[in-house]
Order: structure tokens, then C-alpha cells, then sequence
């Protein structure tokens, strides 16, 4: 772990925001090689319990190299803030983890990536499925918002008067289809129809008490239900005990599990693929092409 | 907000530990602007942080900030770290920045508890030329009840029953070495270690500048920092204290670490008087 640390390199790499800052820590030159690279977008590095730094240290004792950096507008990455709407498609930092790979491709040689996304990271790392051409192998979804809106919870986070306003006019309009259900935000809804198309895998993981989990539940139950077999090897749902899926939490057991995940789906996929060589300055990776001729299935 | 080719960003030791700083080169190399920071209750402190460095710089102030150990990119397992400890490591950043500009004289930023720990190295060193407090902690013991009461405004406000007193939750910590907090693990090593941290004590012999920025969201001053403002007159030092004012970003809800370009401005002007 400590020779981890010390080898850890800081980087600037360009994004579509500006420049994007963040640590490498690259693989132990005496582990067996996974061929894998982990990104962790955070917002930002600097967090108290950084259960990131430690794990990306623990996996790069493993063989994975990764790569933790601050989504725009936090931490030290250049972008005005903004933590991604839950009514809009975009805008999570999807494109911040697609900057993030290619800098590994082009600089490091890395080909194939697992993104680990918490909280609203993991729209982030939902995100780039959907922009990415086949170099990212998996994605670890922990403890994201998948609504459009919060859950109400007892004392906070109830909807806006505004909105319960709009929900009691779509209501008196004959409307109760949109006005008593809850909608998957845009964001997730998009993305999670990519990562149907893909062949990405997928860790959905939750503490079974987090406010996050309860909004979960509502995907679970209308979208995971639904899925064929295929999908359902695919992407993995687990809750494990614990108060909140937040990293800050410090809950280690969701970030343990999600660490052996990424173990266990390297290992499932075999042996290694080789390396790419180097992107030349300018020149474009050879990646599979972007699957986005036919229409991504709307099951929500 | 660009980064630019006068950051640099490398790890320097400190007692074996390994630590992440970044470097902000200006015109000015003397006095080194150093931010020390710890015990981060919202990761929006070290953003402040990287936007005071790099405005800091483009005005013409050399900047250093880090992550000290068991902190954001550095080494060291935070079960271990004491008081002493933090203090070490700003000793170390402060050569270490003094070497890197150039520098022979420091003015410290003490952001919330990274104030404590600022105050503990400027009592220690002669080569101080101001102190700058970005939302001070007092001292350290109030600051850690007050922290553990959060705890239960918390379980209230989500309807659920308090899990343990404050004097439970310090019975725990005791017992058990741990406790966690809303933000962070609070370790029993760290905490008997700090717990008679004093703002007021470390600056006992201080009777330089300071300035003191409440980022908190009121129409004035609070008291305690009225109280610490003329303590700290009344033993000769010059204090220029300055208010955060809000702006679009925080009427839209997002918390005021986020927005510190105008305090960071006055800050500026302060240093260039100086």
C-alpha cells in the first residue's frame, strides 16, 4: 500500500470543460497483470474518509492501474460547478470519464477500463457508457439517484410546492399515469438504456438504509424485473447493511464488495487482451464502433 | 478558472509521509501563501482552497497548498494521526515551500480546523508574516461536541430517534476509538491529542496581521468571532475581518466553499497593503 502511495503520479489531461486534474496509481510492477484500468471521477480527491484513494491503492497492489480525478468545477479541475440535474440527459460528468480513458489510452497504453462511480459519480460513470465505443468493460454503480426527483423523507427533502402544485393540476387534468408516478430522471434513463445495448457489465450496489436505495428500490422493481436473462448476468443488483452508500459514510462494506466485483469480472474475462499501442498525437484509437444505429429500447 | 504552467503538483515528505502539494508560481515569491486545511467537514473547503491559490497567483501571490497526511492524496492511515502530527506536516509544507519559492517569509491561510493547526506552527516559527482564518474553529473541544451534536440534528431531521447523546457518543468514542461523525471518523488518538487546541493560546504571542473571512451565511459578524477579533486587538494585533456575501450560486442553494472569489479578492487586497 505504501509503495502504492509512493509511486502515484499526479496528471493534467484536457477535457471538454478545461483541464481536469488527477493521481495515477499505477499497477505493482510485481503483481500479475490484470490489463485493466480503474477510473474514479470524484468530486473531489480531497474527502475526509477518501475511501477512493485507498481503494485505488489497494487495487493497484492487484494490477489494476487507476486513475481517481475531479469531475469539472470541483476539486482542483478547471468548469464552473454543477452535480448534474436530474431532469436533464447530460451533464453527471459522462464526458469527464470519457476524457479521463482516453488520456489513459493515449499516454499509459491502457485499453480496457471499469469505472467506479458513487453517489452522484455513478451517474457519471452511467454517462459514459453512453458516449463510449467499447473500451469500458464495467461500471460500478454505488449508491446514484435514479429518480427524477428525491424520495420524500420524513422532515426533509419532500417536493417543492411547485411541484406538488403540478402533480394536483396533472391530477384534476385526468393525468394520474404521470401525476402518481414517480419518472426515472433523463439522465439515468438514457444511460441505463445504453448499458442495455452494450455488453458492459454492471455493479448496482446500495446500503440497504441509504435514502438513495429507496429511490433504487423503484428501479428494481420496474426495470430490473423486466430484464431477460442475458441482462440479468450482466448487471448485478446487491444491498448490503449499512446507514448510507456515501463515501463519506465510510460504510466499508459497500466499497469492499464493490472491490471484489471488480476482481471477480477481470478474472471471469480471462486473460488479459494485449495492450494497445500509444495513440500517436492527433491519430484516433481503434475502437469498436459506437452501437447507436438502432434506437436504445425505452423500458422505463 | 484555468489551471496553468505555474501549478505544479508533487509529493514531499514529511517524517517518512509521503504528501500531495501543489505549488502556484507568481510574480511575488516572498511571502509564500500557504493554506493548511484537516478534518474537512465538506469536500467544497479544499475547492475554495484551488480557487484562493490560483486567484491568489494570477494577482501575483505565490501559493502553496496540501493534503496533509492521512488526508485527500497523501499517505498515513488517520487512526494514527495526532495533533502533532498535522502540526509536522505544516512545519514540513511551510520548508517545503519556502524551498520550492523561494520564499523567507509565510502567511499562513487557516481554513476551519487547519486554523488550530496553523496557529500551532506559527507559535512555533519566526518567519511568519501574516495569518489569514477562513472560518476558524475556536478551539478544539467545543468544535467536537458541536460536530457530534450535527449527529443528532441529523437523525431528528430524518425522523429518527437520536442513537446516543453527545456524552454517550464521547463515552463511545473512549471506549471504542472511534466515532463517526457526519463528515468524518473522529479517532480517540486524534482526539486527546487536540483536545486542548486553542485558537486563542497558539496566538497568544502573535501581534501581526490577520484577517478573518466568516463564510458563513449572516448579515454579521458572529460572536464568536467578535469575541476572537478583540481578543486578539487587545493584544496589539491588527484584525480585518470580512464577510461572505451571497451571490447567484449560493441563492440557487449550493454552499458558499463554492463561491469564496470574493473573499478571496479582499484577501488580495489585504496582502497587497501589507
Amino acid at each position: 500500500m505504501l509503495a502504492r502511495a509512493r509511486a502515484e503520479q499526479p496528471v493534467i489531461f484536457p477535457g471538454p470543460s478545461g483541464p481536469l486534474y488527477g493521481i495515477i496509481t499505477p499497477a505493482a510492477p510485481d503483481s500479475p497483470v490484470t490489463g485493466r484500468c480503474v477510473v474514479f471521477p470524484g468530486r473531489p480527491r480531497f474527502r475526509s474518509r477518501r475511501l477512493p484513494v485507498l481503494w485505488a491503492r489497494i487495487l493497484a497492489a492487484d494490477g489494476f492501474t487507476c486513475l481517481r480525478f475531479d469531475i469539472r468545477g470541483h476539486g482542483e479541475s478547471a468548469g464552473s460547478f454543477g452535480s448534474g440535474s436530474r431532469k436533464k440527459s447530460t451533464g453527471f460528468g459522462g464526458e469527464d470519464v470519457i476524457a479521463a480513458i482516453h488520456h489513459m489510452q493515449d499516454t499509459r497504453g491502457e485499453s480496457r477500463f471499469i469505472v467506479f462511480g458513487n453517489c452522484y459519480d455513478a451517474n457519471a460513470a452511467l454517462e459514459a457508457v453512453k458516449i463510449d465505443r467499447g473500451a469500458i468493460d464495467g461500471i460500478v454503480f454505488a449508491g446514484g439517484p435514479v429518480l427524477s426527483e428525491k424520495l420524500g423523507l420524513p422532515g426533509f427533502e419532500q417536493p417543492s410546492w411547485t411541484e406538488k402544485g403540478r402533480k394536483a393540476i396533472l391530477s384534476l387534468l385526468g393525468r394520474p399515469g404521470i401525476s402518481n408516478r414517480t419518472d426515472f430522471s433523463k439522465n439515468f434513463e438514457s444511460a441505463f438504456g445504453a448499458l442495455l445495448q452494450s455488453r458492459v457489465r454492471a455493479l448496482f450496489i446500495y446500503c440497504d438504509d441509504d435514502r438513495f436505495r429507496r429511490e433504487f428500490k423503484v428501479a428494481e422493481d420496474r426495470l430490473f424485473a423486466k430484464l431477460d436473462n442475458d441482462a440479468r448476468q450482466r448487471l448485478q443488483v446487491e444491498i448490503v447493511p449499512g446507514p448510507s452508500s456515501a463515501i463519506d459514510s465510510g460504510e466499508p462494506r459497500l466499497f469492499e464488495r464493490a472491490v471484489s466485483w471488480i476482481r471477480e469480472i477481470s478474472d471471469a474475462d480471462g486473460p488479459p487482451r494485449p495492450k494497445s499501442k500509444l495513440r500517436k498525437h492527433g491519430a484516433q484509437v481503434a475502437l469498436a464502433p459506437r452501437r447507436r444505429n438502432k434506437p436504445w429500447p425505452r423500458p422505463l | 478558472m484555468p489551471g496553468n504552467l505555474t501549478e505544479s503538483r508533487q509529493f514531499f515528505d514529511s517524517g517518512g509521509i509521503s504528501l500531495y502539494g501543489v505549488m502556484h508560481r507568481a510574480v511575488r515569491s516572498s511571502p509564500v501563501v500557504i493554506f493548511c486545511n484537516c478534518l474537512s467537514e465538506s469536500h467544497a473547503e479544499w475547492r475554495a482552497e484551488v480557487v484562493g491559490s490560483r486567484l491568489l497567483a494570477a494577482r501575483g501571490h505565490t501559493a502553496f497548498a496540501y493534503h496533509p497526511r492521512a488526508h485527500g492524496d497523501s499517505a498515513g492511515n488517520a487512526a494514527d494521526v495526532t495533533f502533532e502530527d498535522l502540526v509536522s506536516d505544516a512545519m514540513a509544507a511551510a520548508e517545503f515551500a519556502r524551498a520550492a519559492s523561494g520564499a523567507d517569509r509565510i502567511v499562513w491561510v487557516g481554513t476551519r480546523f487547519g486554523a488550530l493547526v496553523a496557529a500551532e506552527a506559527i507559535r512555533r516559527r519566526s518567519d511568519t508574516a501574516a495569518f489569514a482564518l477562513w472560518e476558524p474553529v475556536i478551539g478544539a473541544r467545543e468544535y467536537f461536541r458541536q460536530l457530534m451534536r450535527h449527529v443528532l440534528y441529523y437523525e431528528t431531521a430524518r425522523g429518527l430517534r437520536p442513537s446516543m447523546t453527545v456524552e454517550r457518543m464521547e463515552e463511545h468514542l473512549k471506549r471504542e476509538g472511534k466515532i463517526a461523525l457526519l463528515m468524518f471518523d473522529l479517532y480517540r488518538v486524534f482526539s486527546e491529542s487536540a483536545i486542548d487546541a486553542a485558537l486563542e493560546a497558539s496566538l497568544q504571542n502573535w501581534h501581526g496581521p490577520i484577517f478573518l473571512a466568516q463564510f458563513q451565511r449572516h448579515s454579521r459578524l458572529s460572536r464568536k468571532y467578535v469575541e476572537l477579533k478583540s481578543a486578539l486587538e487587545r493584544r496589539g494585533a491588527q484584525v480585518e475581518a470580512v464577510l461572505f456575501k451571497d451571490d447567484a450560486r449560493t441563492q440557487a442553494g449550493i454552499e458558499p466553499w463554492y463561491s469564496p472569489e470574493r473573499i478571496v479578492h479582499q484577501m488580495g487586497e489585504w496582502l497587497d497593503r501589507m
